[in-house]
């Protein structure tokens, strides 16, 4: 028999249930649009579900102090709706906007092509509460953007995969919405020439929304500004002269009209597959062409979008071949050894890929809180960095 | 010299072991002076490795370790606990690695803040967390309080700024944090910066660099009141302009800052706005223009522009010297440092005159207003008993209404020794509890800066329940360590 998922109606609800869970043995996962579910290995132990979909209050808007407090069950799209209403924006992409739950977004660290300029969860994110394995409420930092009482859990709980606790309330700060945004497209041909366009794009101090490359073979460079006018005119302008020297053909584009961005998050469809590779960013160029591109011909239907100014790649894929298993193992172990990292966010079920990579030096640190907040191991066993 | 002091001496030598009761003076307090103890030995350590064999050492023998920085701090973070010994970073000051391809840099924690930008100043990056006190204060520091500064409005904080760290355990075991782009499993950097030497001691830090932003303009607006200066506060921030710095300063401020720099600011002007905006450079011309407006509309006094650098340093100059400058019209004054909703502004600061004056003491305000961050200065003489009492009563009276606001009892000076007992104000037994759990996932022994944070004692034992190992322990896969 399936068990049906838990659907709490409030807070208190989903505290109730995680106790009982906890109390008997059991373990859990909260699970929002589950548009990130792929991301982790499989859990160690059965999981009965608990959808956040009923926990989408706004608990509290302040737009003069441009901060919000949310239960995390509510959708991005429906947070930025109702500050959207102000001129004001959570400034965080979610490829799935009308289904990924905040609370997802939060565990699983996402971000999209805009945290060159506006970082990640982390740098918006100034509250949490969460419900403990044991049904306790706790919270950690509080509803102002400038706070230093405490230990900072809501740093802790981001991109933890909720394997400490339930977060079910967040207070953010949020950014006014930009005047305009406007984009421009290089044709570059090789990804040293884009390496040296996105080095003097930051060398003349251009402060670019986003800073994208696609196109495997013939990489373009999509580069987009955020502000008010006069501002972007300049930093478009400036763009345009730096790229200039370098002899590329440019296209001035739409930045509306472009859905380039939300290929940086394939869809997770069945049987997809989804990696994202970090690097230094010095390293862009071998990467792309001693890692990224030796593994795209052993998946299919591939396509890469790459960020160089954050240092990330990331690769997706419909379907798999033979050679994809050991290709991905090669290309972790290539970008390992420089330091950086392979992530599978989804994979099809039969390719078997540990999700995360060689656990971090600080591991012992990562088990012992993971004993001290979840002792009975009641939140997504085993689906975390090293087993956590 | 005990045995204990020999072993320690022979770790870091004779020249930086302190155990003269002269000498330890030095150490008895940070920048919060009022508290006192005497430790029972210092060490000033050169290596990673010799501040690992120190730790070893006094945990073989229970003593207590309390890190110290540049002893800057305003919390007492760095205030020695009876008996323990203090582990002074400020030999640990060299810079070990700058990547600008990478734009990051490797240091010891006992570099200045204001020199890592000093040293990247001819390749046009810098390090954008600013502290008033970075001239003197040291990156270690500024990671234990995650410090803020007045340019944190648009750039963070020393966590958005921190990429990782490297950090001596209760066990001397030496470990590596973070330090990569998106290093994997929990943010242990983004629990180790602001964890007030309560974790460990970090013994190198990675720090990211940014590009100096093309144009800074700086406004510098008088207004009659701290009323029409929070209205143009507010107003500005309502624009959708995020400018890098607001900050306010009122009539006393203004007057202090006059008597000890050579700023020529009106000592008739109830409040003044020192404002930067920067970034790209037509769009700093534009968001200056309408800053200019709104300051306008606000109902400013007199709006100054500085005509050159120079004039922009000195205006920054008097800023960032305005506690220091408080000793020219107070024989002492006490520090506060909470947080309100930016909203809040005028009504808080009414509030705070008011209990000043029940009080009989004036306060000082000068603060980064942009982000509501406060710094009421309670100013008092201590010859007079029973003054400092009273100012001290003021201080924790702003801190409540802070957080009847929906504040917080501190913005970037840290909880330290002064406000631990603020602590309850803001958080629930079930709250600290939790927050606790990070430090005996660390340290559960408690070794490091016991008494500071945390309000009341708390033990790292066995909570009731009975463990049940995970699949993957008793596949092998992972075990307890």
């Amino acid at each position: 028999m399936i068990a049906l998922p838990h659907r709490p109606n409030s807070i208190d609800e989903l505290a109730q249930t995680i106790a009982a869970i906890d109390a008997a043995g059991d373990a859990c996962a909260l699970v929002g649009g589950a548009t990130e579910i792929g991301l982790g290995n499989p859990a160690t132990r059965p999981l009965q579900t608990i959808e956040t979909a009923s926990l989408g209050r706004i608990i509290e808007y302040a737009p003069a102090d441009l901060t919000i407090t949310v239960e995390t069950g509510i959708t991005h799209a429906a947070l930025q709706a109702e500050v959207r209403k102000n001129g004001q924006f959570l400034a965080l992409d979610a490829a799935h906007p009308e289904s990924a739950s905040i609370g997802g977004l939060i565990a699983a660290n996402s971000w999209g092509r805009r945290r060159t300029k506006y970082g990640t969860i982390k740098d918006l994110i100034v509250g949490v509460a969460i419900v403990r394995a044991d049904g306790t409420r706790a919270r950690g930092g509080g509803k102002v953007v400038k706070n230093v009482a405490g230990f900072d859990l809501p740093k802790l709980m981001v991109g933890s995969l909720g394997t400490l606790g339930a977060i079910a309330e967040a207070t953010f700060r949020l950014h006014p919405l930009p005047q305009i945004e406007r984009a421009v497209g290089f044709r570059c041909s090789d990804h040293g020439r884009i390496q040296a366009i996105v080095g003097e794009l930051i060398g003349h101090a251009l402060e670019p929304t986003s800073i994208e490359v696609v196109g495997e073979i013939n990489p373009s460079l999509l580069v987009r500004f955020d502000g008010f006018e006069r501002g972007v005119s300049e930093q478009v302008d400036a763009a345009l002269a730096i790229a200039r020297t370098y002899g590329v053909a440019i296209d001035e584009l739409d930045a509306t009209a472009i859905g380039l961005a939300d290929a940086a998050h394939v869809r997770a469809r069945s049987g997809a597959i989804r990696l994202q590779i970090t690097h230094l960013p010095s390293a862009y160029t071998s990467v792309m062409n001693a890692i990224v591109h030796p593994l795209m011909p052993t998946l299919d239907q591939v396509r890469a979008v790459a960020l160089p100014a954050i240092a990330a790649v990331f690769v997706s894929a419909l379907g798999t071949t033979s050679e994809s298993r050991t290709a991905i193992l090669e290309a972790r172990a290539a970008i390992e050894a420089e330091g950086g990292s392979l992530v599978v966010h989804a994979q099809p079920p039969d390719l078997q890929v540990e999700a995360w990579g060689k656990p971090p030096p600080a591991f012992a640190l990562m088990r012992a809180l993971k004993e001290r907040f979840d002792p009975h191991g009641t939140f997504n066993p085993g689906r975390f960095v090293g087993g956590l | 010299m005990d045995e204990f002091a020999t072993r320690l001496t022979a770790i870091v030598g004779a020249k930086h072991a302190i155990t003269d009761p002269g000498e330890l003076l030095t150490y008895e307090c940070d920048g919060l002076a009022g508290f006192r103890v005497r430790p029972r030995i210092v060490v000033l350590p050169r290596t990673t490795e010799e501040v690992s064999a120190c730790v070893k050492l006094a945990r073989a023998a229970r003593v207590s370790i309390v890190p110290r920085g540049a002893g800057t701090g305003l919390s007492g973070g760095a205030l020695p606990t009876e008996g323990c010994l203090v582990v002074g970073l400020s030999r640990m000051k060299d810079i070990l690695e700058v990547d600008l391809p990478n734009f990051r840099m490797r240091v010891g924690p006992g570099v200045i803040n204001l020199d890592i930008s000093k040293r990247l100043a001819a390749d046009g990056y810098y390090y954008a967390p600013d502290p008033s006190s970075q001239s003197v204060c040291s990156i270690g520091g500024n990671v234990a309080e995650n410090s803020g500064g007045a340019h944190c409005l648009k750039y963070g904080f020393t966590v958005n700024h921190v990429l990782g760290v490297t950090m001596v355990l209760a066990d001397g075991e030496i470990v590596e944090i973070g330090g990569t782009i998106d290093p994997l499993g929990y943010d242990l950097t983004g629990v180790v910066v602001g964890s007030e030497g309560l974790l460990g001691i970090v013994t190198e830090v990675t720090v990211r660099l940014l590009r100096r932003p093309q144009a800074t303009r700086t406004i510098f607006a008088t207004f009659p009141s701290t009323d029409e200066a929070g209205a143009a506060v507010s107003a500005i921030i309502a624009a959708g302009i995020v400018p890098a710095a607001i900050e306010m300063m009122d009539q006393l401020a203004i007057e202090a800052i006059v008597a000890s720099t050579h700023v020529d600011w009106p000592l008739d002007a109830g409040a003044a706005l020192l404002i930067d905006v920067d970034g790209i450079t037509g769009e700093v011309e534009h968001t200056a223009e309408i800053v200019l407006d709104l300051v306008k509309t606000a109902g400013a006094i007199e709006i100054r522009t500085p005509r050159d650098d120079a004039e922009r340093a000195l205006m920054w100059k008097g800023r960032k010297g305005a506690f220091a400058a408080m000793g020219r019209i107070s024989p002492n004054y006490y520090v506060q440092d909470g947080v309100i909703p930016r909203s809040a502004i005028s009504t808080v600061l009414r509030e705070i005159a008011r209990l000043g004056t029940e009080a009989g003491l004036r306060v000082a305000n000068v603060f980064h207003a942009g982000d509501g961050n406060l710094h009421p200065l309670v100013l008092y003489d201590g010859r007079i008993p029973g003054e400092e009492a009273k100012a001290e009563h003021v201080g924790g009276e702003i801190l409540k209404i802070c957080v009847r606001h929906g504040g917080s009892i501190t913005g970037e000076h840290g909880v330290g020794h002064d406000k631990a007992v603020y602590m309850g104000e803001l958080f629930t037994d079930d709250d600290l509890e939790t927050q606790h759990y990070v430090r005996c996932a660390f340290d559960p022994q408690r070794s490091f800066n016991p008494g500071k944070v945390f309000p009341t004692p708390r033990l790292c034992g066995d909570r009731p329940g009975v463990y049940t190992p995970s699949s993957a322990e008793l596949a092998g896969a992972a075990g307890r360590g």
